[in-house]
């Protein structure tokens, strides 16, 4: 178990040494050379200024921490309602959702394309988030959807018969009990958001609205002699995500529904 | 159920009004078609040279406004360029390589700018050089204006060849004097049985092997202009691939398809593990980085005939262009002294302008490397491969089978040409210029 950690590791782990190297010297002969024998942070330098990774960051960071809450309304939201829903419809409605999450995402560039340019959002950021208002991705409505089918029927019928509306439903009841499952949507959008790559190379336009995912391609073409640059890069905007994923530990282990990320 | 109606529609209305401040809005070419917007590729370097220029134009032209759409790599810069197309959303003007430029210029969808270089005559053709203009003809009328013009030549590590005593590489040396080299530069330095050194690292792509096929009297597909199939199976051509595959099957002078893979030709050669290595222009910008690395540059090697293969980049604008005569003054300046020299200045590119290109901003004798006459004594011997709409699929079709025939090991068990036209039925039949 620990050699296969290990083999996991390695990676991350030389994302993070790498970039000590100084830029410009040829690229480390085996791993021997690895290890920069005068650590230099001159590669995190040249990564802010050899292109706007800093705005790209903030960018990203609105863009994610608009996308992220969004898809936890309405994924969440479609999810109970989906719970809610019996009969046929309701198969109709899963079996639907299973085949969108099969439709690959270069089938619609085209059509979302003209949809966002007759909208006349290209340029902004509308076209990176307007997924989130579909629940981010028809796994994450799933997700949700199998988290509060695993609660008991009589906690529903008694919160309905107490008066509680739909809101009430939803934000008193059942999303408290399903804490490991939200915070399992919260990493896997965030990541899916923070690293998005075609979106807002096809959406955005001037260099100050760009994404730092776009940043990094652009550094990726510097050269052998510059992927300490391009590692340095590579790191800043990782870590973001390994903070959100260590932050949401608390969240996993939710108290109510036992330890499971599913809810029980 | 109402209340949640409303709510949701509040939470759309606040997203979208959130996210529209962010991303700036909707740019259109408003104000009279005075803005416009050009979309380039290339390293940050690269880019900040265009951005100068920019700058310059937009000083010297306070009626226009440049909005610039940077994008990285080459493959992300065609993704965004023909969904934009398609969207109908396209930039004034972009930058592309004459051999992808063939696929919009088929769709009618770029607008010809013969005609009016012609018609401002600020800008004319023989200030260019005759190869590049060529090649971005389609139909016999001028459709995008050449940048740049950066052929393919032999980077050398001058310090090995001095240390192994191996004659440095001259104007007119010849496949036997390369192969001798290349032998002769392999080396496995700490006796353990594995080669250390590399006299050579090629990569086994048509782009790559096509000038030995045509220096060898042979020719890559029977029409240059009408190309119908590859034409591999000529004397002339099977010679130089034969040539070509020695290089790994017989004299092992190039690394393994293995060692190809864990370590690429540029970051070998920038370490001392490669003595020559086939590159455009680009390659020089990464190599003055390197401290302590003594190269230079030489023409490829003859056979029959003196022959390099054009890489070159154009100026192309959109038929949709709402600022088309901004546009153009956009381009008279890139091109002009100012324009050229900022460009050429990041040593990147081989400017096409011949005055820019003669002059020390381009051959500056302080930088590296120091044969830099080379890339234009190369531009009288350059051939292109066809400009077919479909010449981009072609050869990414193509480039999988000649690895693969590159590296076999043994007589291959296929024919390359038969493989290669299997591979690409169809895609041959696209209009030609």
């Amino acid at each position: 178990m620990i050699l296969l950690a290990a083999v996991f590791v390695f990676p991350l782990l030389l994302m993070v040494i790498a970039p000590l190297r100084q830029p410009g010297l040829p690229p480390p002969r085996g791993l021997g050379e690895v290890f920069p024998l005068s650590p230099s942070l001159q590669s995190f330098r040249d990564a802010f200024s050899l292109v706007p990774l800093g705005r790209s960051i903030l960018n990203s960071i609105f863009v994610t921490g608009i996308a992220v809450p969004i898809t936890i309304l309405t994924a969440s939201w479609a999810g109970l309602a989906l719970t809610l829903m019996r009969g046929r419809l309701r198969v109709v409605i899963i079996a639907a959702l299973v085949l969108l999450a099969t439709v690959p995402l270069t089938a619609v560039w085209i059509p979302r394309f003209v949809l966002f340019d007759k909208l006349g959002l290209i340029g902004t950021y509308v076209p990176l988030i307007a997924p989130a208002l579909m629940g981010g991705s028809p796994l994450f409505v799933l997700f949700y959807a199998v988290a509060f089918h695993r609660i008991p029927r009589e906690v529903f019928e008694a919160a309905i018969m107490e008066g509680c509306g739909a809101l009430r439903l939803w934000w008193r009841v059942t999303l408290p009990l399903v804490k490991p499952t939200t915070a399992a949507i919260v990493l896997l959008s965030a990541v899916a958001f923070w690293s998005s790559f075609i979106d807002p190379l096809l959406y955005l336009k001037a260099e100050k609205d760009l994404t730092a995912p776009l940043m990094i391609h652009s550094l990726d073409l510097l050269g052998p002699t510059n992927w300490p640059v391009f590692l340095g890069a590579s790191l800043v905007i990782t870590l973001p995500i390994v903070v959100a994923f260590f932050a949401a530990q608390r969240l996993f282990q939710g108290k109510e529904r036992g330890g499971s990320w599913l809810g029980r | 159920m109402v209340r949640t109606l409303i709510s949701i529609s509040l939470l759309f209305t606040i997203v979208c009004g959130m996210a529209g401040c962010g991303g700036g809005g909707q740019k259109t070419a408003e104000g009279g078609g005075n803005l416009i917007r050009l979309q380039a590729f290339g390293d940050p370097a690269e880019l900040d040279a265009y951005k100068e220029l920019i700058a310059a134009f937009e000083k010297e032209n306070p009626d226009v406004r440049v909005e610039f759409i940077p994008v990285g790599k080459q493959k992300d810069h065609m993704a965004k360029l023909t969904t934009s197309f398609v969207g109908g959303q396209p930039p004034d003007l972009f930058l592309i390589n004459f051999r992808r430029f063939g696929q919009f210029a088929e769709k009618d969808v770029l607008e010809p700018l013969g005609p009016r270089m012609a018609e401002r005559g600020k800008l004319k053709e023989s200030d260019l050089y005759e190869q590049t203009v060529e090649a971005f003809k389609y139909k016999d009328t001028l459709t995008c204006i050449p940048q740049n013009v950066s052929s393919l030549v032999i980077y050398y590590n001058r310090a090995m060849f001095q240390e192994a005593g191996v004659p440095l590489p001259t104007a007119d040396w010849t496949w036997d004097d390369f192969l001798v080299a290349g032998k002769a530069l392999t080396k496995d330095t700490n006796g353990d049985g594995k080669t250390d050194v590399f006299g050579l690292g090629f990569e086994p792509t048509l782009i790559r092997i096509a000038p030995f096929i045509w220096q060898n009297g042979g020719e890559i597909v029977d029409n240059q202009e009408n190309p119908t199939r590859f034409m591999f199976d000529s004397w002339a051509a099977a010679e130089a691939l034969a040539f070509i595959r020695s290089w790994y099957s017989e004299h092992r002078i190039v690394p393994s398809l293995v060692e190809n893979k864990s370590e690429d030709h540029e970051s070998r050669f920038a370490r001392g593990g490669l003595a020559m290595i086939p590159h455009s222009r680009r390659f020089t910008a990464t190599l003055r980085g390197v401290p302590n690395l003594d190269w230079d540059v030489a023409p490829l090697p003859q056979r029959k005939h003196k022959v390099t293969v054009l890489h070159s980049d154009a100026y192309c604008m959109a038929k949709e262009s709402t600022s088309k005569d901004a546009a153009y003054r956009f381009i008279e300046f890139a091109l002009g002294t100012t324009g050229a020299g900022i460009i050429a200045k990041s040593g990147r590119t081989v400017p096409t302008v011949k005055t820019i290109a003669n002059s020390p901003v381009f051959l500056d004798p302080t930088q590296k490397p120091a044969s830099a006459q080379v890339f234009l004594d190369s531009i009288t011997s350059m051939r292109r491969t066809p400009n077919i709409g479909s010449w981009n699929e072609i050869e990414t079709r193509a480039d999988p089978i000649i690895e693969e025939w590159y590296f076999t090991e043994g007589p291959p068990k296929e024919r390359l040409g038969q493989e290669l036209n299997e591979a690409t039925v169809g895609l041959f039949k696209g209009v030609s210029p």
